[in-house]
């Protein structure tokens, strides 16, 4: 025993060792068959294949062959060696172990030639299958446990005790129930159960138990049994899901339900946290029992999707209404029952009105329909389908998966235009049968037998209905063009319905790329409107809507295919009935095609002159001038008749635009358009001066001044010739406008090109006054006295004439150029002598300039001249001539004091006296001509003339005191201070003569407001005679105001809100 | 030449113009803001109702009484711009320019583009010196103004007048060039224009557009006022004096041409005349200094030293210390009280103070320095 234990143990372990190392690949499934056995693979055998088993690549599938056949050869290798081990006949335990371990080995082993036996049979299944006729059928393997069961046995009888006896145990009940001996298995099963109820094994041979009844359909036992299998044992949601299939066989439904329903809590729960393999058997599980469920709920066919819905949701499972309803749904569809899918459907759409799938249920309603064979309940589908699910519904821009929703809008548009298409399909085919003649134009009235013409009125509605849903805009198909032909052609030559087959045409015509459908749907489109034009009364022409749609399938044509010729005619004629409705743009249109695309056409002159004729009607001036700018270049218009008529029509049509938008108050946009009259070939230069004189205006109007005047001014310069009277007009605006915008330089530059272009126009004289006036003003005098001589010389004879004679002396006398002034004062008072006016000034003035250039003579005789003329003058000539006259005689005096001042008073004693009585002479003859300037009532002359009366004496008196501080010569020394004192004595009694005569004076000025230069001079001299009574104002004070102080801001006395 | 023909060359340059549409300019209350803006507190409305009231009542103390309400106001709720806009105000009566443009500016960050005070900004910056920016709250206010708003080219105007002040003419006459594109022309823009050729010497030119502007509004003072002004540069002294009278006469309100008149009457030594007109401007606008300087004069003039010597000591007592007619009424009363009120010793205490305060260019500054050695001031 020692040995045999000895040697034993090392050959035990060598085995062991080889087990364990055979084991290492096997390992999972040696674990697994702690838990479960080897039997719950057996058992999965028998169920489908996972949905997700993996899919292996080649080099995983070479290294699992590879690993498989080592595994294999290991187990082989060690079932020898425990042979062999066994027949060394070990005793006990060893034995025992040596025994399980072979047993084990054995039954992997038969499972694997199993494997491959039935892999065998399998293509022997399907080769049969692809034979054609008889076959005979392969018998299906079976699995040899025998040695195994064999082994099993011996141990359960020899070794009772032994540790995995429940295994043992289970085993032999296996392999008898594989061995079709039921009873036995039942037995064992039951004393895994009796002896083992901790075993992990306890589930599983309740499960076998469960399993041996359900195939008997022993439904209370096998419930029975597997309501044994606890929560916790592996087999339980495959045990819940046979209880809710008992149930239901024992027509307890509800609670079938229920049980289906808690199948489907584990199948989720699983999913949700347990491993891959428990994941794909829940799946299929759930999968199976969704099945199941609504096989119980669609047994009985009284119950509504409501009550499904209703019921799920009272055992709180809510959550498996959706899957439910769409097998429930499906399994009715499957079953014909059209109504109550479509009812599951629609219940599906109302959980959840947003859902993406809904679309997807109402489709589903839709096909119901067609398997049912009922047109018209799809197409009232469909309109469902299109208004709640199709690409304007609201549904659809709710979605936030677009590519979801393009899909389903894909399947939908597809789904619409099929259905639509087998309607007209059907229609087709029945007509053929009729076998009637090819239509070659629309019908105005149908004339298809009843039945065909309702289904192509239902193909025409399902194609509309295609089209409003995927017909145009951002949800066009690529098909609707195609459709849109069709539903055409439905209307026109089916329907009889003429102008909305007409509009469809037109649609196809308009829609981009131009494809096949185009030109034969224009074509279409023209015959179309053509036949449903309303026929005219009489001779009483009306025009229709459907002329401009006709019209506008012409214009199509014509742009899509030009090279086609076929259609002029039909243009022209189209284009001659809008004319004479009076429709003048779109005759126009229609000749106008004609005269562009197919200039060379014998319609194109008739054309032509149609146009011209219907814009010479028509009143929009643009337009007008559009196509009057292409018939410029038309063949038929090439002559120079028909350009001069376009030329005129154009610059005419310029016009009218021009002052439309002026009357628009749009001046900017006027004046482009005057101003582009005169770049238009060969229009005449007065149209053309006229034009740019409206575009000046407009510029003014949209205070562009300088550009009004520039443009006037270009007038001026290029229409001098062509059109003098506009060009002499437009010079002189310049001239006012430049003016008005403060450039007087400018203006006076405008006026002169008046002047120096138009001097014989009739703005002439008043452009040459303002130049003159102008030039004044800039103290260009030169130029001022060369306008004023040249308007008193050329214009004479106007009224004003005088006065600007006059000013040409009051120019060059305020220029300081006195002896021009003196000669013009002296030539107007010749050539004007017989106007007596404003000859005392003239004369004054003279005589006055003459006086300051020192010649006296010729001063005096134009004063005596001036007072000549006043004592001669009256009425107004003697009031306006006052003031000069008063002047004059003031320079009389002037005169006189002038000699007065001559004589000298430093002279010899002996002299003095003659000297002295000289002065007080003259003294008193200037005295006397001051003193007389009082009769003239002129306040300035007046206090001029009492200033030099005090003056006078004040100058006196200065003389006297400066002679009297000269002692005479020869004069003793004591008596040079009598000399002085009685000189002194002498002169303060002058000096008071001086200002008493400066108070008289200054008394009268203040008295009668006079507050000229005299007055202040007065007002001095008093300062220096009599400061004590008049002192000089030696204080400061603010200068004169300019007037534009700052606008003193007012206090807001109120807060408004 | 007598006043009549003067006129004669007004009605003869006349022939040349053109009449356009006269607008009557707005008031200030009209332009101010319409952009919607919380309630007012009514502590704070409470507050400016109080001060609005003592401006009414009047009173030497009003402006202070009101100042303070209106920054109880503000305190209580700060974007009341009308407070801000009326402290502005009182700060610009007052001569204090820094606190006006404060105070304006302080509207504006609340009432953006307020033109009322964009202008008032304008002539507070514009009376402080700070020409520039004065011109840029000029422009904003144009800028903020519609091409038909009537108060868009006395507006321009004015901006026209800071740049003739400044000599800029060239750029003066442009902008009311650009404002007659515009707004078209008015009275206001030629009695402007007028003023700038005056200032540049070209009296011809200046002739033609007041011409121009007597055509456009025969009843505008200010028109008057300016071509009286170019009659004195042309030694029309009777013709101005008279078109000074016919301004007054037309707006008993229009100060300047009542002053420009009185001062023609100064110039002619007719003190009682200039006397009464003086008179009446001060008692109207006891805040126009200049005219009491005059007024001063005037009495002087009449030997009325006492009344002479009040006037001045107002002005010197209320007059913004650096205007010029601070600095007048001080020369002033230094030379009354030494020439005529035997005051030596008051005298050369106010003529040493002129000597202080006197700018630089003050007319009288050569007479103060000389005067000063004659009496042997320290």
């Amino acid at each position: 025993m020692i040995r045999a234990t000895r040697v034993g143990v090392p050959r035990l372990a060598i085995v062991l060792a080889l087990i364990s190392s055979t084991a290492y690949a096997q390992k999972q499934t040696q674990e697994l068959d702690v838990q479960r056995g080897p039997t719950s693979e057996l058992y999965i055998r028998k169920r489908p294949p996972a949905p997700e088993a993996p899919v292996l690549s080649k080099e995983l599938k070479d290294m699992l062959a590879s690993t498989e056949k080592k595994r294999d050869d290991k187990r082989l290798e060690a079932i020898g060696l425990l042979r062999g081990f066994l027949g060394s006949n070990p005793v006990g335990e060893e034995r025992a172990e040596g025994m399980f371990k072979l047993a084990e080995l054995l039954w992997e082993e038969s499972r694997r030639l199993y494997l491959i036996k039935m892999d065998e049979y399998s293509r022997l299944l399907e080769k049969c299958s692809k034979q054609k006729g008889e076959c005979e059928q392969p018998k299906e393997p079976k699995i040899e446990l025998a040695e195994a069961e064999k082994l099993y046995l011996e141990l359960h009888d020899k070794y009772p005790t032994f540790r995995r006896m429940d295994l043992v145990t289970y085993l032999i009940g296996f392999a008898a129930k594989e061995d079709s001996r039921e009873d036995e298995a039942m037995t064992r099963f039951q004393e895994v159960i009796d002896k083992y109820p901790q075993s992990p094994l306890y589930g599983d041979s309740w499960m076998m138990v469960g399993e041996h009844y359900f195939a008997n359909s022993q439904w209370d036992k096998a419930k029975a049994a597997y309501t044994h299998i606890p929560d916790t044992a592996a087999t339980s949601d495959l045990a819940l899901f046979k209880i809710a299939w008992c149930e239901w066989k024992l027509g307890s439904t509800e609670q079938a339900a229920k049980d289906f329903k808690r199948v489907l809590d584990k199948a989720v729960e699983a999913e949700r946290t347990g491993t891959e393999a428990q994941r794909r058997r829940s799946a299929s599980l759930r999968d199976e029992a969704l099945e199941y469920l609504v096989v119980v709920f669609t047994e009985d066919r009284s119950i509504s999707a409501q009550e499904v819905f209703d019921f799920l949701a009272s055992i709180g499972g809510e959550k498996y209404s959706r899957d439910v309803l769409i097998k429930v749904a499906e399994s009715y569809g499957g079953q014909a029952e059209w109504e109550r899918s479509n009812e599951a459907y629609r219940f599906l759409i109302k959980m959840d009105p947003a859902s993406i799938k809904n679309a997807d249920y109402e489709r589903q309603i839709v096909e119901n329909w067609n398997s049912a064979l009922d047109p018209e309940k799809a197409q009232e589908e469909i309109k469902i389908l299109l208004a709640n699910f199709g690409p304007n519904s609201d549904w659809a821009k709710a979605q936030k998966n677009r590519d979801a929703l393009a899909r389903s809008l894909d399947i939908t548009e597809e789904l619409t235009r099929v259905t639509a298409t087998n309607l007209q399909g059907e229609a087709q085919r029945r007509e053929k049968a009729l076998k009637r003649k090819p239509l070659d134009g629309c019908v105005t009235k149908p004339d298809d037998p009843p039945d065909i013409l309702a289904l192509y009125r239902e193909a025409a509605d399902a194609y509309g209905a295609y089209l409003a849903a995927f017909g145009a805009g951002k949800t066009a198909s690529a098909k609707s063009t195609e459709v849109r032909y069709h539903r055409a052609d439905i209307l026109c030559f089916r329907l009889g319905q003429v102008e909305e087959a007409g509009d469809e045409y037109l649609a196809v015509g308009k829609t981009a790329p131009v494809g096949e459908f185009h030109k034969q749907a224009l074509l279409n489109a023209m015959g179309a409107f053509e036949a449903a034009r309303p026929k005219d009364v009489g001779k009483r022409k009306q025009f229709a809507p459907v002329d401009k749609k006709f019209g506008e399938a012409i214009d199509l044509y014509a742009t899509l295919f030009p090279a086609d010729p076929t259609i002029v005619g039909v243009i022209f004629k189209n284009g001659v009935q809008f004319y004479d409705y009076g429709e003048y743009d779109e005759a126009i249109k229609r000749f106008g095609v004609i005269v562009t695309k197919y200039p060379k056409d014998p319609n194109a002159g008739p054309a032509g002159d149609r146009i011209l004729s219907a814009l010479n009607k028509a009143q929009d001036f643009e337009n007008i001038e559009f196509w009057a700018r292409k018939l410029r270049t038309a063949p038929s218009f090439a002559a120079k008749d028909q350009q001069d008529r376009l030329t005129k029509l154009i610059v005419e049509s310029i016009q009218h635009s021009g002052q439309k938008y002026a009357d628009a108050g749009k001046y900017d946009k006027a004046a482009t358009f005057y101003l582009r009259v005169p770049k238009e070939p060969s229009v005449d230069a007065k149209t053309a001066a006229d034009a740019m004189m409206n575009a000046g205006v407009m510029y003014e109007k949209a205070k562009r001044p300088e550009d009004a005047a520039d443009v006037y001014l270009d007038i001026a310069q290029n229409y001098g010739d062509k059109a003098p009277d506009v060009a002499e007009k437009a010079a002189f605006t310049a001239g006012v406008v430049y003016e008005q915008a403060i450039f007087y330089d400018r203006a006076a530059k405008a006026y002169e090109i008046v002047i120096n272009k138009f001097g014989k126009g009739t703005h002439a004289a008043d452009a040459l006054y303002n130049a003159g006036l102008l030039r004044q003003a800039l103290g260009q005098n030169d130029k001022a006295i060369a306008h004023y001589k040249e308007y008193a010389k050329q214009f004479s004879s106007r009224k004003d004439a005088p006065d600007v004679a006059f000013n040409i002396g009051v120019v060059d006398e305020d220029a300081g150029q006195d002896v021009p002034a003196i000669q013009a004062f002296d030539d107007y008072a010749r050539i004007y002598a017989s106007s007596n006016k404003r000859l005392l000034e003239a004369h004054t003035r003279a005589g006055k300039l003459l006086y300051d250039a020192g010649q006296y003579k010729k001063a005096k005789d134009e004063f005596d001249r001036s007072l000549a003329l006043w004592k001669k003058a009256s009425g107004a000539t003697k009031t306006d001539g006052k003031s000069w006259a008063a002047e004059a005689r003031y320079y009389q005096g002037e005169l006189i004091f002038r000699d007065y001042e001559k004589v000298s008073i430093d002279v010899s004693p002996k002299q003095l006296t003659a000297a002295l009585a000289k002065k007080i002479k003259l003294l008193g003859e200037a005295e006397k001509v001051y003193l007389s300037i009082a009769d003239f009532q002129d306040l300035k002359w007046a206090t001029a003339a009492l200033y030099r009366d005090g003056q006078i004496y004040d100058v006196f008196g200065d003389a006297l005191t400066a002679a009297g501080a000269k002692c005479p010569q020869g004069l003793p020394a004591d008596q040079c201070q009598a000399y002085e004192d009685a000189i002194n004595e002498k002169v303060v009694s002058i000096q008071d003569v001086a200002v008493a005569r400066y108070t008289a004076g200054y008394q009268k000025a203040i008295q009668t407001q006079n507050y000229d230069e005299y007055t202040a001079k007065i007002r001095t001299a008093l300062g220096k005679l009599a400061a004590d009574k008049f002192p000089p104002e030696h204080e400061a004070r603010s200068e004169k105001r300019t007037g534009d102080r700052p606008p003193t801001p007012d206090l807001i006395t109120e807060i408004a809100r | 030449m007598t006043p009549m023909k003067g006129l004669v060359i007004i009605a003869t340059l006349a022939a040349c113009g053109g009449p356009t549409r006269h607008v009557e300019s707005t008031t200030t209350a009209q332009m101010q803001g319409k952009a919607k803006r919380d309630p007012v507190n009514p502590a704070a409305y409470k507050d400016f109702e109080a001060a609005m009231r003592a401006e009414r009542l009047g009173g030497p103390e009003a402006n202070e009484t009101a100042r303070d309400r209106l920054r109880a106001a503000l305190k209580t709720d700060s974007k009341i711009w009308e407070a801000w806009f009326d402290l502005g105000t009182i700060a610009w009566k007052e001569g204090d320019d820094d606190e006006a443009v404060d105070d304006f500016t302080k509207v504006l960050a609340i009432n953006a583009n307020h033109t009322a005070s964009l202008m008032a900004r304008a002539e507070a910056n514009r009376r402080g010196g700070h020409k520039k920016e004065a011109r840029a709250d000029y422009e904003a206010a144009i800028k903020a103004m519609d091409d038909d708003d009537p108060n868009r080219r006395d507006t321009a105007a004015r901006e026209a007048s800071l740049l003739r002040d400044n000599g800029d003419f060239d750029d003066a006459v442009e902008i009311l060039r650009d404002t007659v594109r515009t707004a078209g022309i008015n009275a206001k823009i030629y009695t402007e224009l007028g003023q700038i050729y005056l200032a540049q010497k070209r009296l011809e030119l200046a002739q033609l557009v007041l011409t121009k502007a007597v055509q456009l509004d025969a009843k505008d003072p200010a028109v008057y006022n300016a071509l009286a002004m170019l009659a004195l540069r042309q030694g029309k002294a009777q013709e101005s004096f008279q078109l000074f009278d016919q301004a007054a006469s037309m707006d008993a309100n229009y100060i300047d041409a009542r002053f420009n008149k009185a001062s023609v009457l100064l110039d002619a030594g007719d003190y009682a005349r200039a006397k009464v007109e003086l008179a009446a401007i001060v008692e109207k606008r006891p805040d126009d200094y200049a005219a009491a300087v005059a007024l001063g004069v005037a009495h002087r003039g009449l030997k009325e030293f006492p009344d002479a010597k009040k006037q001045w000591e107002r002005v010197l007592k209320e007059a913004p210390k650096k205007s010029d007619a601070h600095i007048d009424a001080l020369w002033d009363l230094a030379i009354l009280k030494i020439d005529f009120m035997e005051d030596q010793a008051g005298g050369k205490a106010d003529l040493e103070r002129y000597l202080q305060e006197a700018p630089s260019g003050h007319s009288r500054r050569q007479d103060a320095e000389n005067k000063c050695k004659e009496v042997k001031c320290h």
